[in-house]
């Protein structure tokens, strides 16, 4: 029997609680490496049916990078990190020191300036909840891609859906003052994660 | 007006999204998958009765085989595709069945539970296939990268676009 992803109202305020503090130390440490100030320009936390989660994102054909990290510890869950492929690029070549428009595909040395961002970003983000919660969470290694929308949610969605038909998708939107460096942080929970997460959290 | 050109316009086109199964005989209409990644686009069309299904497979097997809704499963999807297929008018001996899909999209060690699931995929829907009689006559599988799928229903005509490549017919 698949169980449906079932939140109550303050739950959902604790969860989204949670996700803006781990969101906002995230961009406290990006801001640190990319030596500019992100804030947080958008918070959407959302119960969609998995199929039309991936709208979010712009529909399931948009060529995006996405860089992955699965969390594990006392709680399994996904995070994300979505750019379109200029800001990626132009984020790299900022990163690298070279002129901007210079990064026109990934190569290890763009990858890993990449990975860095989803280390620092999962970590920071997993340091909050794990701080709120006192759980143990951590970060898998990141995997850097440049893939249609669509695929790259799946990689998420296909693991929860082994599960449940829905997902409560947390889609975080950044940037700087200029808006020159703006991406798209997603949350994808497990329900045994936002169990875990909200009993620990004194929701449940 | 090709192929290629026609997919580029979404009022021709009916998405099929992660564990839908649709069928048309609306001649004007492409049913599409977009953005698979692991995923399975099986694609049916019988050339006679112009009658065209889609399923958009998510997973391998179910833990139970009564729920016909669950169409996300390879296990169920296969036998409900041909089912309203033939509710329809279809018939199953006239079907041309195209795959495409299945990519490991993660390459990386420390996936386990998602690092083989295209395989896993096209194993199961393969088995369901056989399990239904029916032959496959072209596909594109595997791989690591995304894909989007469109079966035309006025020509049974079926297209593949592999991210920042050309189409290519299956």
């Amino acid at each position: 029997m698949v169980e449906q992803m079932m939140i109550n109202k303050d739950e959902l305020a604790i969860w989204t609680w949670l996700v803006s503090r781990g969101i906002s130390n995230s961009l406290s440490g990006l801001s640190q490496m990319i030596g500019e100030e992100l804030s947080v320009k958008g918070l959407d936390v959302k119960h969609f049916p998995a199929k039309d989660a991936v709208d979010l994102l712009g529909g399931p054909e948009k060529l995006a990078v996405g860089i992955y990290l699965t969390i594990h510890g006392d709680a399994e869950g996904h995070l994300m990190l979505i750019h379109d492929p200029k800001i990626a690029f132009d984020l790299i070549d900022s990163q690298l020191g070279q002129p901007i428009g210079s990064t026109k595909d990934l190569g290890e040395m763009e990858r890993s300036v990449l990975g860095e961002m989803g280390n620092i970003t999962g970590s920071f983000f997993l340091n909050a909840l794990a701080d709120a919660t006192n759980l143990t969470l951590t970060p898998s290694p990141p995997v850097v891609m440049v893939d249609m929308a669509g695929a790259i949610l799946s990689i998420a969605l296909t693991d929860i859906m082994q599960e449940q038909d829905s997902v409560l998708a947390v889609k975080a939107s950044f940037g700087t003052a200029t808006n020159q460096i703006d991406g798209t942080f997603m949350i994808l929970p497990t329900m045994d994660f936002l169990r875990v997460i909200l009993r620990h959290a004194g929701a449940r | 007006m090709t192929t290629t050109q026609q997919t580029t316009a979404s009022d021709q086109t009916i998405s099929v999204g992660l564990g839908e199964v649709k069928v048309t005989s609306d001649a004007s209409m492409y049913l599409a998958c977009f953005g698979l990644g692991s995923c399975i686009c099986l694609c049916a069309y019988d050339t006679a009765a112009k009658i065209a299904g889609m399923a958009h497979i998510v997973l391998p097997e179910s833990k139970s085989k009564e729920d016909m809704t669950a169409t996300k499963y390879a296990d169920i999807a296969v036998p409900v595709l041909f089912e309203e297929m033939i509710k329809k008018g279809a018939s199953k001996s006239k079907l041309i069945i195209k795959l495409a899909g299945g990519a490991q999209m993660i390459q990386a060690p420390g996936f386990a539970t998602i690092l083989d699931m295209g395989a896993k995929n096209l194993v199961a829907t393969r088995a369901a296939l056989k399990s239904s009689a029916v032959r496959v006559s072209g596909e594109d599988i595997g791989g690591s990268k995304g894909r989007s799928v469109w079966l035309s229903v006025a020509t049974g005509e079926t297209m593949v676009r592999t991210a920042g490549r050309e189409y290519n017919k299956i």
